[in-house]
């Protein structure tokens, strides 16, 4: 792909321009195959057996004969009736939100506040990353004693400032178990966005900001007129990640709740671990696993779109 | 794989050469060892002393039978879905040792074949222990102990509220667990959370008040869950027990925390050295004098329906000799299956003798259920939370957890 001076100077620009285009979407592909052959054996066909999964009736009997009846899409429709199920939806959206809507804004927040260095601000940053390397396993365990009624250090320091009078049952109440797991999952969360607002904060043209200032923009105009806009791309890409890792979430809230008290943290991951592997009911495990994936896969192509058009944009 | 049965009483000379000339064979993966006397087991002792404890177990009936055994041991919530994965790809180990409520599901699937088709003796064995691993009025399992529930009590807070003797009604149970409570400890801790331990130590209360978990919204267990969200209303048990697992009830109880405990005999190794002195008595029925109704747990042999089941029988019906079984049940706290070494093992493990007697009202979770039994059990156990932490009322709860297990 080499453009030479021939190219340039041709009288027939369009069809040099076609061919040029079609090799610019053909060269991309080969180079690609290979990612491509790993995608389809790695991820495509866990996927597909999922699906397939999702038709059948699966029993432990299975296992051994191989034998599944087909039952078309019964286990989806079952699920539908499924009070447990609309109900896990729902507290699904509710985590996914929730956590989202508190990742990001904090994350923003620090971003912004580690932006203009102060001393120590990088060793301070670098610590504000912590939650991010640590094991899940680890994070919800010590939120577990974090939270614990009795014993807690939450319930202990709240009593200590006499904030509150009566310990908060934070994960042994059902009113409290659900906000006890979004705090614990924004936690785990905050690092990922503030670290990537940060680079795109650094990245950002000075001059512009720096017009901005002089034409007399007060920085909460700056934040939400300049940073923000110029920031969008990067908040599409923080946003889609977040949401596909939300909705999934299942080692954090099974070590913190195990779905309860009453289902009260019970999201469409740790039923599907229900259904599975307690239940042994595959079909049904694997039919919402598999609405998971149609659930990640609208906010994907909804994060491919935006960055398109980005990208179109930039061209221009 | 039937042709070389019996090799477990050839000299050790024959065996090698069956050896080398199975080596000839070397197209038929894994066929060289398996034929040559070679069982493949899987289990879940992973933790240090389980483990030890079921590699000297099979040590004595290695040498006894010259059966080798090749052992795999994987965490307990992995045991079943390691099995299925290992059925799926041909490569099933001969023996499982599994808790008894999976004996259900993998007998459904034909992962497992009856115990009597393989002809192992069950001679001499607890009946009702026997009927715990039964399914569709076969037995699957030759479990050689089995460990259960009582109540465990710290005797220093027991005299300090001046209690003589420990509970052995519903009533006494209540009113010394408000007796015992005071700041910063409970009267009594059991796990209540939200996976199948929860379930397991309820059912000692459903079970003994006459109810069962084949009709979740029975007036009995209706009257159960109302009687021990009680005990929480009364402030003798955390609200916390939603959260709690087996070792976190535990650890409440042997820090001081809790003055009695609804607990496993598992627990005996770890509490030995505990700096609280306790004792162990049977779990209170709802009136005097009754047997209480307990679950068992504990580990169960099962013969997968690929195994040779000649070595099978040969390697089984070792561990199932009076001193084996003995010698199990003490190196691993269970109470042993068959009456014949009881006199023996009470003599020789006194702390254990609470949890033999109730043994005899051994229950099981799943011969009745069967596959259905982990629904029931979530939906059960989803129930019981709601009512502990007064959210619902027991009747609905458990009118919408039947609803929820029959599908309806």
């Amino acid at each position: 792909m080499v453009l030479t001076v021939d190219t340039i100077k041709a009288p027939d620009t369009t069809r040099v321009r076609r061919k040029f285009n079609l090799r610019r979407r053909l060269v991309p592909f080969t180079f690609m195959a290979p990612a491509i052959v790993f995608l389809i054996v790695m991820f495509g066909y866990p996927l597909f057996y999922n699906l397939e999964m999702s038709l059948q009736h699966v029993t432990v009997g299975t296992f051994l004969t191989g034998i599944a009846p087909f039952v078309g899409f019964d286990n989806y429709t079952d699920l539908l009736s499924d009070p447990l199920f609309i109900s896990s939806l729902q507290r699904t959206a509710i985590f996914t939100v929730l956590s989202i809507v508190g990742q990001m804004s904090i994350g923003m927040g620090l971003a912004l506040f580690f932006w203009r260095a102060f001393p120590f601000s990088t060793a301070i940053r670098a610590m504000m990353l912590v939650p991010w390397l640590l094991p899940l396993v680890v994070s919800a365990t010590i939120f577990r004693w974090i939270f614990d009624l009795d014993a807690g250090v939450l319930n202990y320091l709240l009593e200590t400032l006499n904030i509150i009078q009566d310990p908060i049952p934070w994960i042994t109440s059902v009113d409290y178990a659900m906000p006890a797991t979004i705090i614990t999952n924004i936690w785990v969360g905050i690092p990922f966005s503030m670290a990537v607002f940060y680079s795109g904060l650094q990245s950002l043209p000075k001059e512009i900001l720096e017009a901005a200032h002089l034409d007399g923009a007060t920085s909460w105009q700056r934040f939400w007129r300049v940073i923000l806009p110029m920031l969008a791309p990067l908040t599409g890409v923080v946003f889609t990640l977040s949401v596909t890792y939300t909705v999934k979430v299942f080692d954090l809230i099974y070590i913190l709740t195990a779905g309860g008290p009453a289902n009260a943290t019970q999201t469409l991951a740790t039923y599907a671990y229900q259904l599975s592997f307690r239940n042994l009911d595959w079909g049904h495990g694997a039919a919402i696993g598999n609405i998971l994936v149609v659930i990640s896969l609208c906010f994907a192509v909804f994060y491919l779109r935006s960055f398109k058009k980005s990208l179109a944009a930039e061209d221009v | 794989m039937t042709s070389n049965r019996g090799q477990s009483a050839m000299p050790i000379g024959r065996r090698l050469l069956l050896l080398s000339v199975s080596a000839l064979a070397a197209t038929l993966p894994m066929a060289g060892f398996a034929q040559a006397a070679t069982l493949t087991t899987i289990d879940y002792a992973t933790e240090s002393s389980g483990n030890a404890m079921m590699n000297n177990m099979m040590k004595v009936c290695s040498d006894q039978t010259g059966i080798t055994i090749d052992r795999q041991a994987v965490p307990y919530p992995e045991l079943v879905q390691k099995v299925l994965q290992a059925a799926s790809s041909n490569s099933l180990p001969d023996l499982i040792l599994m808790d008894n409520s999976d004996a259900a599901q993998l007998a459904d699937g034909g992962i497992i074949v009856p115990i009597t088709d393989v002809g192992v003796d069950l001679t001499g064995f607890n009946p009702s222990i026997i009927q715990v691993g039964a399914y569709k009025g076969k037995d699957y399992t030759m479990q050689a102990g089995v460990n259960t529930l009582a109540l465990w009590y710290n005797t220093d807070m027991f005299k300090a509220a001046g209690i003589a003797n420990p509970p052995t009604t519903w009533e006494e149970l209540k009113a010394d667990a408000k007796k015992l409570t005071s700041k910063g400890v409970y009267g009594l801790s059991f796990p209540a959370v939200a996976t199948e331990e929860g379930t397991f130590h309820a059912s000692p209360f459903i079970w003994s008040n006459g109810g069962d978990f084949q009709t979740l919204n029975s007036p009995q267990n209706v009257e159960t869950l109302n009687y021990i969200a009680g005990l929480l209303k009364d402030g003798s048990v955390s609200k916390s027990v939603v959260t709690w697992a087996g070792d976190d009830a535990n650890d409440q109880f042997i820090s001081g925390r809790a003055a009695m405990m609804i607990g496993g005999s598992w627990h005996l190794k770890n509490n030995e050295k505990a700096s609280i002195h306790y004792n162990i008595v049977s779990i209170p029925t709802p009136k005097a004098g009754e047997q209480v109704k307990v679950p068992v747990g504990g580990e169960a042999w099962a013969v997968s329906a690929t195994a040779d089941k000649g070595n099978a029988k040969t390697f089984l019906d070792c561990l199932a000799q009076d001193p084996v079984v003995l010698k199990w049940a003490e190196s691993g706290n269970y109470v042993p299956s068959k009456a014949s070494v009881l006199d023996q093992f009470r003599k020789d493990v006194p702390d254990m003798v609470p949890f033999i007697g109730s043994t005899a009202g051994a229950v099981s979770r799943t011969s009745v259920l069967g596959i259905a039994y982990p629904k029931y059990s979530a939906a059960f156990s989803a129930a019981m939370q709601a009512v502990l932490l007064g959210t619902k009322d027991a009747k609905a709860a458990l009118d919408e957890a039947e609803a929820a297990a029959t599908g309806k």
